[in-house]
């Protein structure tokens, strides 16, 4: 365990989860956790519904690993907190993380979350996790993710960017393209709406304060 | 999109108790309703509806506000869980709330939503009502067309809500002719409440207490503040946001539903019952009447003109939160309330 002071400021300790929604959207991101807006849709009902297993806590020796369930995670030095799904020891005690997705990939926000818990981790053991694994429903597969230097330090700063958008407490543009219409959020941030101010304008003239006919 | 679904309960004996992640309806003649809970916004309970501890908790889990109302369709008591919501925004709001300037910003943007839905009813009224009535209710429209044009030049509160009364007081001279033209031998002399003196009152008052509650579900939901309004003040108990979000609603939402009743003879004199000394209220068959069709029209789709697109009545009350709660924090220029259909 690591014993050292803290170096980040407790009222600055950010979630895990919170680097995947940055990775998706900045915006996405701020709403739900600087704003602590949250609302379902089915991408995120079917991922609840399919952690189910994950959120069992709990350890037990499965094809000769010892796995671990729920586990939480932080990190002193990073300023994160968060939990992995499943943790696995092999024969020689070299742990990996497994993460679960519901269906298959889509983009790398998965990998800076991973690597992200992966770095929680040697901090908690002060023992090196070099792989972490994507476990993918859909295709009913595991894909395996190297933690190397390039994904390590653009996890770090993912971390830094979150962190100064979560301290700024300011909601970022909104984006309005493809990717809004898969959020949840979509009803909260209204992106079409937000991203053009003239139409409120022109909304309140022609029909708020409209005379006449 | 948040969706605004009620369940209501209602009637001695009408229990709901949660089933297997459904909330299960039985009442005393033995009917049984499932409802998902996953479809649910609120629950709305009267008289002495039971809910089980577990569905209370599977409520409040999920952000189901539970509210019980009075007869008169004022709350009773909510029940909620650990405060939540989103600070930042509860902070701009008190600051806009505290800035007589931006208050009247608001306050001015509510009643002028309030006000051109006003004009927007009188102006289908016209062709419904024969004369006299139909040349008072164009007068009467004028003059509300000249109270939303004083509106743009003002940013004094107290002339804000004068301009509000006024405009008030003749669409309700304007809805007694409207009323008439039904011929529904439901009685509807000035506007009274607290109590209400007559049927039409009565449900008016009722549909008022029930919108109150679901836009101030919405309001919680998006994480405002109910007490602190901007065209009305802090009194204690007084939820001043829900009523000044309540003030574009009346005419668009519960005005329209109860002509609606009214007009097709769906409530009728006998859903009424009078205390002695005046008051009136609707039984427990009428509320049931009302519940019933007030389904109904919720999910009627119609066209919000600054999203552009169709939506269900009921997810308005939500769509306006939001807006407001954008507007607050700094994404949109202001605050657009939502305007009927001409």
């Amino acid at each position: 365990m690591c014993l050292k002071a803290s170096r980040i400021n407790p009222e600055l300790v950010i979630q895990i989860a919170a680097l995947e929604h940055y990775a998706y959207c900045p915006r996405q991101c701020a709403l739900i956790h600087v704003d602590g807006v949250w609302s379902d849709n089915v991408h995120t009902v079917v991922g609840t519904r399919g952690h189910v297993r994950a959120d069992t806590s709990g350890q037990r020796m499965e094809r000769g690993k010892l796995v671990v369930r729920a586990l939480p995670l932080w990190s002193e030095q990073l300023g994160l907190t968060g939990r992995a799904d499943a943790v696995e020891f092999d024969a020689h005690g070299t742990p990996s993380l497994v993460e679960y997705k519901m269906g298959s990939r889509h983009g790398d926000a998965a990998h800076l979350q991973l690597c992200a818990q992966s770095l929680c981790l040697e901090e908690m053991l002060g023992t090196p996790v070099p792989t972490g694994y994507l476990w993918f429903s859909a295709p009913r597969r595991r894909v395996a993710v190297a933690m190397d230097l390039a994904l390590r330090e653009r996890t770090e700063s993912c971390i830094e960017q979150v962190r100064s958008v979560l301290v700024a407490a300011r909601l970022p543009a909104p984006v309005d393209d493809a990717r809004c219409r898969e959020c949840q959020l979509l009803g909260h941030c209204l992106p079409h709406v937000c991203a053009r101010p003239d139409e409120t304008v022109d909304y309140l003239r022609r029909e708020v304060f409209r005379c006449g006919s | 999109m948040r969706i605004l679904n009620s369940l209501y309960g209602q009637g001695h004996g009408t229990k709901v108790a949660l089933q297997k992640g459904s909330l299960l309806v039985t009442r005393r003649d033995a009917t049984r309703v499932r409802v998902p809970i996953e479809s649910l916004e609120a629950v709305v309970l009267l008289g002495s509806s039971l809910l089980t501890t577990d569905a209370i908790a599977a409520c409040v889990e999920r952000g189901i506000r539970v509210t019980s109302l009075r007869r008169g369709g004022r709350v009773q008591f909510v029940v909620g869980g650990p405060a939540h919501g989103n600070v930042h925004l509860r902070q701009a709001q008190f600051g806009a709330a505290s800035n007589p300037l931006e208050c009247a910003q608001l306050a001015r943007w509510f009643v002028a939503g309030k006000l051109q839905n006003y004009r927007r009813l009188l102006g289908r009224w016209r062709y419904d009502i024969d004369e006299p009535g139909r040349t008072m209710v164009i007068m009467e429209q004028e003059v509300i067309e000249n109270r939303l044009q004083g509106l743009t030049a003002t940013d004094d509160g107290d002339r804000i809500r004068g301009i509000e009364g006024d405009a008030t007081r003749r669409y309700f001279k304007a809805l007694t002719a409207r009323l008439d033209a039904e011929r529904s031998g439901l009685r509807f002399g000035i506007r009274t409440r607290r109590p209400p003196r007559d049927p039409v009152n009565a449900l008016l008052s009722f549909m008022y207490g029930l919108l109150t509650t679901e836009i101030s579900g919405a309001l919680e939901a998006v994480g405002l503040d109910l007490q602190i309004g901007f065209l009305h003040g802090a009194r204690p108990g007084r939820p001043a946001l829900a009523l000044d979000v309540l003030e574009e609603f009346r005419p668009a939402i519960a005005d329209r539903f109860a002509l609606r009743l009214i007009g097709r003879h769906q409530l009728r004199a006998e859903h009424f019952v009078n205390t002695a000394g005046g008051a009136c209220y609707l039984t427990e068959e009428g509320r049931s009447v009302v519940f019933r069709n007030y389904d109904i029209f919720k999910g009627e789709e119609v066209l919000h003109r600054l999203l552009g697109r169709a939506v269900p009545r009921w997810t308005l009350p939500s769509v306006q939160a939001t807006l407001l709660a954008r507007f607050l924090r700094g994404d949109l220029p202001a605050y657009p309330p939502y305007v009927i259909e001409t």
